[in-house]
């Protein structure tokens, strides 16, 4: 599939009287995946749910692929639909059993195909919700802070997941969330934004994903820094 | 003991605990009053009722209000089901349904019953009736129940693109099952006591309202009381059925 890189043109967004967005410009480089950081009230959700078409928006945003995966926060499944339902329900006329089968089976929940989420744990549910977002044909991965809520063991290893599953077709990604050592671990390029700017546009090393967790690189020195300038500002 | 045991047992405990208060209370009044004619005995009203369970004619009006008030009823399951999603789907629909509903519902029951009973064979009319007064209220329920759809389910099939035929069976209709079954549970015992209601208006041949009618003119009050105890079972057995229903098809809770 081929995919272009995505470009905000003098992007525009208010809330009332409120400027969230004012010429906003960046571009997103295709089968990468691009952190956005920052302060919370900073617009990066509104960013991702421009991208996503969920909120309008002045200006232009190009190349944004038709068909796009999104991982909330929480996980929004269905509750009345079991685990293989679940992502059946996305992919509607797409469905293919051996395709759910193999996702399930790659985030090690197999077992719990047939389980509603009401039966699952935070961290199993939100592995559901990675696995409806990678079977999902999309060229666009949208994720808004999936792993704030977990323990750091298990957001570790939904990392890993995450990192195994996007290897296979690199699609891009665009990542929010508050969290430098996520964003170390998780990120090419990493952007730290105050006020509707950019503030710090970070390009991480050529490591492989994830990085280590709590090791020292000058990559996760800079989103740091950039992220108490941000606070001190 | 367990606690499904335990909730288990309050649930019949605590029903047949009023129940008991109830026939306690007649009872004394009953017995205060001391004339069957004004105020039977609870034990005479249940000697009548079940003199009236080896009589055919009963059973036949039983059927016969309970086919109206099933048919009443799946009417206005249908219309308020089909317009509470127009209504959520499409707002100019929703300007138009909205004060419509809300003339019907602002209409008195008792002139109603009297119109339809003028314009109407005294068959039909309580089942109109019962659509009339019944459908306003169930719409209004199943609204509130396809607006209590979870916002961040609705936005997540947006972004999926998913069909709209499979969020209506797969993401609305199942997370509006419990408004519905609510609404239902509540709507079908009004239901059945509007159709008897109407019944007596309109003196229907071979129905609990016309036997009512009858026992009332006849002074027989124990039968009245009889006739009332079936209406209370009928509406209480009905409701349990909608509420074991709604258990068996939400089973994901």
């Amino acid at each position: 599939m081929e995919m272009k890189n995505i470009l905000f043109d003098r992007v525009g967004k208010r809330y009332g009287d409120t400027d969230v967005y004012e010429d906003f410009s960046l571009e997103v480089e295709a089968g990468k995946i691009t952190c956005l950081l920052g302060p919370s009230g900073c617009g990066k959700t509104t960013l991702l749910n421009m991208l996503a078409g969920l909120v309008s928006h002045e200006g232009k945003i190009e190349n944004i692929p038709r068909r796009i995966s999104y991982i909330f926060q929480e996980e929004r499944l269905l509750p009345n639909l079991t685990v293989r339902q679940n992502i059946r329900y996305v992919l509607g006329r797409h469905a293919d059993n051996g395709a759910i089968d193999a996702v399930l089976e790659k985030v090690e929940l197999t077992e719990k195909a047939e389980a509603y989420p009401s039966e699952l744990s935070g961290g199993q549910a939100q592995r559901v919700s990675i696995a409806r977002a990678f079977v999902y044909p999309s060229e666009l991965i949208l994720m808004d802070e999936p792993f704030s809520s977990l323990d750091t063991a298990l957001k570790i290893r939904l990392m890993d997941v995450f990192c195994r599953l996007w290897k296979e077709e690199r699609r891009t990604a665009v990542f929010v969330t508050h969290d430098a050592e996520e964003a170390y671990m998780l990120a090419h390029r990493a952007i730290v934004l105050r006020e509707g700017k950019i503030a710090a546009d970070l390009a991480g090393d050529a490591e492989d994903l994830p990085r280590p967790y709590g090791a020292a690189s000058s990559f996760r020195k800079e989103i740091l820094s950039a992220l108490l300038a941000c606070g001190r500002e | 003991m367990s606690a499904k045991a335990k909730r288990i047992l309050s649930d019949i405990l605590y029903p047949l605990a009023v129940v008991a208060a109830v026939v306690v209370i007649w009872a004394i009044a009953a017995a205060a009053i001391g004339v069957s004619m004004i105020l039977p005995t609870p034990a005479e009203a249940v000697r009548e009722f079940f003199a009236y369970l080896g009589s055919a004619s009963f059973w036949r009006a039983v059927g016969n209000t309970m086919w109206r008030s099933a048919y009443s009823f799946a009417i206005s399951f249908a219309l308020a089901l089909a317009f509470a999603i127009l209504s959520h789907f499409f707002h100019a629909a929703e300007r138009l349904i909205r004060p419509f509903v809300a003339i019907i519902r602002a209409v008195p029951t008792m002139a109603v019953i009297l119109i339809l009973i003028v314009c109407l064979n005294s068959r039909l009319a309580p089942a109109i009736v019962a659509i009339i007064v019944i459908f306003p209220t169930m719409y209004s329920s199943f609204f509130a129940a396809i607006g209590g759809v979870d916002p961040k389910l609705i936005q997540m099939s947006r972004v999926y693109s998913v069909s709209r035929k499979d969020r209506l069976f797969n993401l609305y209709l199942p997370n509006m099952a419990e408004g519905v079954f609510e609404g239902s549970a509540a709507g079908i015992s009004l239901n059945i006591k509007l159709v008897i209601a109407a019944e007596v208006q309109a003196q229907t041949m071979s129905s609990l309202g016309n036997l009512m009618y009858n026992a009332k003119w006849m002074l027989e009050t124990e039968k009245l009381f009889a006739l009332t105890i079936a209406a209370v079972i009928l509406s209480v057995a009905c409701e349990w059925v909608i509420r074991l229903i709604g258990r068996v098809v939400i089973r994901w809770k």
